[in-house]
């Protein structure tokens, strides 16, 4: 009795394991995937830094830029353009869930009959899907090679079995990745003229898609002048916190955003619509020719302009003027011509955020969603700062 | 057995272990146009459009054809003098050339051009319903923009990913039934032009070649009024003429073209034949000396080689002064690619046919540095000539500068000063900053470099280029030749700090010019500079310990004077780099003492943090790794410079004045020795890199030439040749107080030898037996009276066995 109560025991403990083991992959809690980040290059590219940097900050959640359409006078009819190179260079995306995100000029809404927007909703529909068939294609292939290269290739097995065993492999990477993405967003500068358009469209879209829930980015004078614009026909918006201004303005001091400016737009009462929220953290730079707009630089920084005093003399916070003639691409900048950096200081960025996360009534599943994913915009930052404000909308 | 495969794996083995970021020798080469030397540069005003023609090692597709766009503002010129001067062009060249013809569009179909296009003084004018026509034809021009470029592929089609939208080319075809109609309509001269333009490029792209030629005839040949259309429709007459296959007709076209417009001088390159044959037909069509002098020119402006008789022959037919500067010019910068690009730098000249000149590239070199020396006297001879018929002007100055600076490759400055002497207060810029250059090269060649107004003018003239580089990136190349050769000057001098110094200078300003077509500029290539070794490298390469305590000086100067603040940059941020530097050289030097003492300057931490010091020097330097078969080797070994070198120190001194000591403390410098040699552990005590191939390609670095002799020689030959290694195990044997001692000594002298011969034999050409290794007799002593000792069970292996038994 003793001895069979002896062997028992661990037979039972194993048993017990295995069940707690069973229901936990059997329920597993739904991690919530609310860090989020903006990719909007043509290319997606991840390095296995930038997974670091990902993890570092507790990225969960990637918005994908997949294409534009825009509408061809000539051709008369709305076409697909820059639409992303699927290449994945990624070590680890385990972690990461995505939502395709499909910008439309609002010339499309105005140009576009019913028709041809309810036949542009199957075009987009089949575009994502056929984008999101290479990009399973290459994450199947890129989950597969290092599974099978690493975990079987000093085990001795029957060709057979191995095939099987890498087949299962395939089949769940391909699964895996269909898990990842529930959403598609549509973004759309839509006017007072163009949402009832726009909003048809959506339904379309909608309709068309069974497997992902259309959502529409929500732009902040869309989310305070909710009579002029309507509110969209979708369960989410994506509020875009940025793009206040045109760039081509002389007289302001960014056309990114400022909590002054916020203020205008950011009331206290509820949108109907559950929201995500993105928060810029990008930059630029605009020249002006006495005081017109000459052009633009992108990915600048503000200490490059304030450590450099031989070339650019500081007017006013953010603004310089060139010192000496240079050449900035093919443009030539002549002394005496004016430069705005156009980037958010932490300290601004702080307010914004504090401003959003007491305002805005975010749901727990809410993200909060940085554009856009570039390292350089990222360590202007720092990684404990975009940390913190992921924190200020957690809690 | 398994200790035989050991022994003899160890070599090729531990050549694996390499360390990259010295290596400059694979994986990565500079292309041929960064290298080229270049100090000759001068531009007439109107010489621009000649751009892509002149010399250089890049592809010819590479360049770009009327940087300065003057066809286009020729253009809007013409559309101002139709509108009105209260037009602005810049408006003008916006509308045209800036604006996407879908943007036009839309905003004509919305009737919105003057909200989208709000203040632009064109559109402005435009709108009035008395210019209707002028927009209508604004419109169809910017569609048919659309049809021929379909807006840089832009479009993509929903068909799938990787397609792109060309259903319009239909619409073509139905434009050009339109044309016909509308040209017949026409009265005003400005608009039919433009149509009439237009409906020969249809015609050219839809094959209706004869309707190309005629509609050219008709509407542009003998025709009243300039206008730059008129070459641009002739390209599209000679490009059909070419397609039905009259080659020499479509030539004589090419040729016209070139000469009336800048837009269209590269295509006409492209297409014109220059066999020679047809050059002769081409000839014959020409109407004039200044024809003739085109067709010629455009057969010379490719030409790599010497074109000196064809110049002759161009010269006689009068060219205009930019034909005749861009063939002077590309004269000029071939002699100094071909004398100061392998005078300078480790290559040969950078336009080359064949790769045939490496076989025997130092002799090569001087019998071709012979005949070019020759040939450039030829060519100054004949520009003397032709300054001497050359009216006072833009041109002569041209001359005087090129004759200044061919003076200036045959040793003959006070002829050069005299040509400079006689160019023109308001010569054209790039003749006088060519100018200031040529004075430069001449204070180099006939002043005392050291002295501080020599170094005061330099330094006044190079960061006056430097400011002019800014706007002119090709200014970049004159300043990477022109400190190039002045840190030569301070070379042959032995000022290397200072040469040093320029050195570094030259290779930022070329890399600053390898990279003005993309936009990358100077600063970009910062991050060469803030690698730890690339600074060091020429230092380590020509440097003595006294140069780099010179260099230390000038890093700290407190008031540097404007030469000393301009060399020495922003190189070196950490001061114990150049510690480090210096003590490797005293070491090199056998100069213990002053290795210890510049060791001792340096933080105790220095090398856990800084290059790749932890990840090479990690293993105990007594411990001789060509034993390491025999036991097991500890990377977590902790080493520090200094103690090493002062246990040495501290060996040797006991060893000086206690006998008793003496094998021992022998042996134990003899393992330290043999580990700093390139087969021990501890090789980065004395060098920075190491690789398998040390003979050939890893010392014979693309900036620096063949360094494999220099290495050979450091430590008293040590590094290669083990010679102190071994000299302190002969002198163990000698003052061995026992056979364990006498052993081990035997035994590292076996080991020395062997390496040596291994490295030798790895290096012969595959055709050549090697030589037997002969074992010196202490390998035999080993064998036959050490036999019983520890140290012999330990260490004995087949290898010895099978060496012995050969002998």
């Amino acid at each position: 009795m003793n001895s069979s109560r002896r062997n028992l025991s661990p037979f039972l403990l194993a048993v017990c394991c295995l069940s707690i083991a069973m229901l936990i992959s059997c329920n597993p809690k739904k991690e919530k995937q609310n860090r989020s980040f903006c990719f909007w290059k043509t290319a997606f590219e991840l390095s296995s830094a930038d997974n670091r940097m990902m993890n570092q900050m507790g990225v969960n959640h990637l918005y994908i830029r997949y294409f534009d359409v825009d509408w061809n006078p000539y051709e008369k009819e709305a076409l697909p353009v820059g639409t992303i190179n699927t290449y994945w260079y990624s070590s680890d995306l385990k972690n990461i869930s995505f939502t395709p995100c499909v910008y439309i000029t609002n010339t499309v809404m105005e140009n576009a009959s019913e028709q041809q927007l309810n036949e542009l909703a199957g075009r987009v529909r089949s575009r994502i899907e056929s984008i999101l068939a290479e990009q399973s294609d290459r994450y199947k292939n890129q989950a597969g090679g290092p599974y099978e290269e690493y975990h079987f290739s000093d085990i001795k097995i029957n060709k057979d079995s191995l095939k099987r065993v890498k087949d299962s492999v395939e089949t769940f990477s391909i699964k895996e990745f269909e898990n990842k993405i529930s959403e598609i967003v549509i973004d759309c500068d839509w006017t007072e003229k163009t949402k009832d358009k726009y909003f048809l469209f959506l339904k379309h879209l909608q309709e068309l898609n069974t497997k992902h829930t259309i959502s529409a980015t929500l732009r902040l004078w869309q989310y305070k002048d909710r009579e002029t614009s309507g509110i969209p026909p979708v369960k989410k918006c994506l509020l875009m916190c940025y793009n206040l201004n045109s760039p081509a303005q002389y007289n302001i001091k960014n056309s990114i955003c400022s909590v002054d400016e916020l203020k205008k737009y950011i009331k206290d009462d509820t949108y109907p619509i559950s929201l995500d929220v993105a928060l810029p953290i990008f930059n630029s730079a605009v020249i002006f020719r006495n005081g017109s707009f000459k052009g633009m630089i992108s990915n600048v920084n503000l200490a490059d302009y304030e450590n450099d005093t031989v070339n650019y003399q500081k007017l006013k916070d953010k603004l310089f003027k060139f010192k000496t003639d240079q050449i900035i691409g093919n443009t030539v900048i002549r002394y005496g011509d004016e430069l705005r950096v156009e980037q958010l200081k932490t300290t601004e960025l702080d307010e914004i955020a504090d401003l959003l996360s007491e305002k805005l009534e975010l749901d727990d599943d809410s993200r909060v969603t940085f554009f856009s994913w570039d390292t350089t915009y990222i360590n202007n930052y720092g990684i404990e700062n975009i940390k913190k404000y992921y924190q200020l909308f957690e809690h | 057995m398994k200790t035989s495969k050991n022994i003899i794996s160890f070599l090729s083995i531990s050549l694996l272990f390499l360390i990259t970021t010295p290596c400059y020798s694979c994986g990565w080469y500079e292309n041929s146009e960064t290298t080229r030397l270049a100090f000759f540069r001068g531009e007439l005003s109107g010489m621009e459009g000649f751009r892509p023609f002149y010399y250089s090692a890049d592809f010819y597709n590479t360049t770009s054809s009327d940087d300065a766009k003057i066809d286009r503002y020729k253009n809007c010129k013409e559309w101002q003098t139709k509108l009105g001067t209260s037009v602005k062009i810049d408006d003008i060249y916006f509308i045209l050339y800036n604006t996407s013809p879908e943007a036009f569009e839309i905003s004509c179909e919305k009737k919105e051009l003057k909200k989208n296009f709000g203040g632009n003084t064109f559109i402005e004018k435009l709108i009035l319903p008395k210019n209707k026509e002028l927009l209508i034809y604004l419109q169809f021009s910017k569609e048919l923009e659309y049809c021929n470029f379909h807006s840089d592929g832009k479009w993509e089609s929903w068909d799938n990913l990787n397609s792109w939208n060309y259903g319009y080319e239909v619409k073509i075809e139905h434009d050009y039934s339109i044309l016909k109609d509308k040209l017949k309509t026409l009265k005003d001269d400005f608009l039919i032009k433009r149509y009439a333009f237009q409906f020969i490029k249809i015609s050219y792209y839809l094959n209706n070649l004869g309707d190309a030629c005629k509609l050219y005839d008709s509407y542009f040949l003998n025709k009243k009024g300039e206008t730059i259309l008129q070459p641009w429709a002739l390209m599209y007459k000679a490009l059909a003429t070419d397609r039905v296959g009259d080659t020499v007709q479509a030539n004589y076209l090419y040729s016209q073209v070139f000469d009336q417009c800048e837009e269209k001088k590269y295509v006409c390159m492209q297409w014109f034949n220059k066999k020679p044959s047809i050059i002769e037909k081409t000839l014959a069509l020409a109407k004039n000396d200044h024809e003739r002098s085109v067709i010629l020119s455009m057969s010379t402006l490719r030409n790599p080689g010497k074109a000196l008789p064809k110049l002759k022959e161009i010269y006689n037919y009068h060219p205009s002064d930019n034909y005749f500067g861009v063939l002077v010019m590309r004269e000029i910068n071939k002699v100094e690619d071909w004398i100061f690009t392998p005078m300078l730098t480790e290559y040969g000249p950078s336009v080359q046919i064949g790769e045939g000149w490496y076989e025997n590239f130092e002799q090569t070199k001087k019998i071709n540095a012979k005949t070019d020396k020759a040939y450039s006297k030829e060519l100054k001879q004949f520009l003397i000539d032709c300054h001497k018929k050359t009216k006072a002007g833009d041109l002569k100055d041209l001359l005087s500068v090129a004759i200044a600076h061919l003076c200036f490759i045959n040793d003959e400055n006070e002829t050069g000063k005299l040509f400079l002497s006689g160019i023109r207060k308001n010569a054209p810029a790039s003749i006088l900053r060519q100018k200031n250059i040529q004075l430069a090269l001449i204070t180099i060649k006939s002043e005392n470099i050291n002295a501080e107004t020599t170094k005061e003018s330099l330094v006044t003239n190079l960061i006056q280029l430097e400011k002019n580089a800014k706007l002119d990136y090709d200014t970049y190349k004159s300043l990477y030749s022109l400190t190039r050769i002045i840190s030569k000057e301070y070379q042959k001098q032995k000022r290397i700090a200072v040469a040093g110094l320029l050195f570094l200078k030259s290779e930022q300003y070329k890399s600053a010019y390898e990279n003005h077509n993309e936009d990358w500029g100077w600063d970009n290539y910062q991050y060469y500079f803030e690698d730890y070794y690339w600074p060091l490298a020429y230092f380590d390469r020509y440097a003595s310990t006294t140069d780099i305590d010179e260099l230390i000086e000038l890093r700290a100067l407190k008031n540097p004077t404007t030469f000393e603040r301009y060399i020495r940059g922003k190189y070196f941020s950490n001061v114990n780099a150049l510690k480090d530097l210096k003590a490797t050289i005293a070491f090199r030097d056998n100069d213990l003492e002053l290795t210890e003492k510049t060791l001792a300057e340096i933080p105790k931490n220095y090398w856990d943090k800084h290059y790749e010091f932890k990840d090479y020097l990690n293993e105990d330097p007594f411990l001789p790794k060509v034993l390491a078969y025999a036991y097991k080797r500890n990377f977590n070994y902790k080493f520090n410079k200094l103690t090493f070198i002062h246990e040495i120190r501290t060996l040797l001194a006991e060893a000086d004045t206690n006998d008793a000591k003496k094998g021992a403390n022998y042996i134990k410098v003899g393992h330290a020795y043999f580990n700093c040699s390139y087969w021990g552990n501890s090789w980065m005590m004395t060098n920075y890199g190491k690789g398998s191939e040390e003979q050939h390609s890893f010392s014979n670095d693309y900036l620096f030439g063949a360094m494999f002799d220099k290495r050979t020689k450091m430590q008293q030959k040590n590094y290669y040749e083990c010679t102190l290694a071994k000299k302190y195990y002969k002198a163990a044997l000698k003052y061995a107080t026992n056979n364990e001692q006498r052993a081990m000594a035997s035994l590292m002298i076996y080991c020395c030898n062997e390496a040596v011969y291994d490295f030798n034999n790895a290096n012969l050409p595959y055709d050549t037996e090697a030589p037997k290794f002969i074992p010196e007799k202490e390998t035999f002593g080993f064998y036959r009276n050490y036999s019983t000792t520890s140290v012999f069970r330990k260490y004995q292996c087949p290898e010895l066995d099978y060496y012995l038994a050969a002998k």
